[in-house]
């Protein structure tokens, strides 16, 4: 077994364990993906105070919802990544609506548009497919669908972005995702 | 399709519904919206976990970043309450009641 798929089992063990209320085994999991879903969640956020919070929110989540994670159908880590994506945008559309005014851009600034370096979270082999279908797409499609998941942005704001049309956003996009499907289905 | 799109529902339907709602594209409403359905609609709750678990890759991008040693001790705060759920307490009591009323 290799390293990576050593430490799945150990995190879906983990969670099976953090289902049953073991709360020594909710901290083995904190341990183990706290890094990765904080630097999740301040991409998104791009705010280390609102991050904490989502972050704390994440791993209660965690604690109560554990037993409806199902290793036959996703990987504890992108179980994981999906919460704490999932509440950071949230929060993200929630503090949008609260702060329109403010521009887009001013949390732009900060971000590193270069991918880092690898750190590795799901199986080679899984990384290897998203790679090689995001190769057959168009690449303008391809680099907003990156864009999106990472930043966690709205078509508005991917629009803006590329200043394009709002519907020419989406007509990329949900191309970009038809023909994805396709392919990581195969 | 054509070169712009201004409909709500996509041509894909629900496969690109799913994955439009993974990325992270769509405004507050239609997430929540989305989001009830992942909770009624266990077809459409399979889509979401395909893009999910497929698109998980890219996080492999996004640099880790340690939290503050505070985080923990407020998540420990967090889930310090008594019993979760009423079948666990019943458990319990029932493990106390079969041992004839002892604690040990």
């Amino acid at each position: 077994m290799d390293a990576i798929a050593a430490n799945r089992s150990q995190l879906a063990a983990a969670l099976a364990r953090v289902a049953a209320g073991d709360r020594a085994a909710l901290r083995i999991v904190y341990q183990d993906t706290s890094s990765k879903l904080f630097g999740v969640c301040l991409r998104i956020l791009n705010d280390r105070g609102e991050a904490e919070d989502v972050l704390q929110d994440v791993y209660v989540t965690v604690w109560r919802k554990a037993g409806s994670f199902d290793p036959a159908r996703a990987s504890p880590i992108t179980w994981l990544v999906a919460i704490a994506r999932n509440r950071a945008i949230d929060r993200l559309r929630a503090s949008a609506a609260s702060r329109r005014s403010e521009p887009i851009e001013s949390a732009e600034d900060v971000r590193d548009d270069a991918p880092a370096a690898l750190e590795l979270v799901v199986a080679a082999e899984q990384r290897e497919r998203l790679k090689t279908c995001l190769g057959e797409l168009e690449e303008r499609h391809s680099a907003v669908i990156r864009s999106a998941f990472l930043d966690g942005v709205t078509y508005e704001q991917l629009a803006q972005r590329m200043e394009v049309p709002l519907g020419t956003m989406k007509s990329w996009i949900r191309r970009g995702l038809m023909k994805l499907r396709t392919c990581l289905e195969r | 399709m054509s070169e712009t799109d201004h409909s709500d529902t996509p041509e894909g339907g629900d496969p690109i519904v799913a994955g439009e709602y993974v990325l992270g594209v769509l405004e507050a409403s239609e997430r929540s919206t989305v989001a009830q359905r992942i909770e009624r609609e266990p077809e459409f709750a399979t889509e979401v976990a395909f893009w999910e678990e497929r698109l998980g890759g890219f996080a492999d991008e996004v640099k880790s970043v340690a939290p503050p040693e505070a985080a923990w001790s407020r998540i420990e705060a967090a889930i310090a309450a008594p019993a979760r759920s009423p079948a666990l307490a019943f458990g319990s009591l029932c493990r106390i009641c079969s041992s004839g009323g002892l604690l040990v």
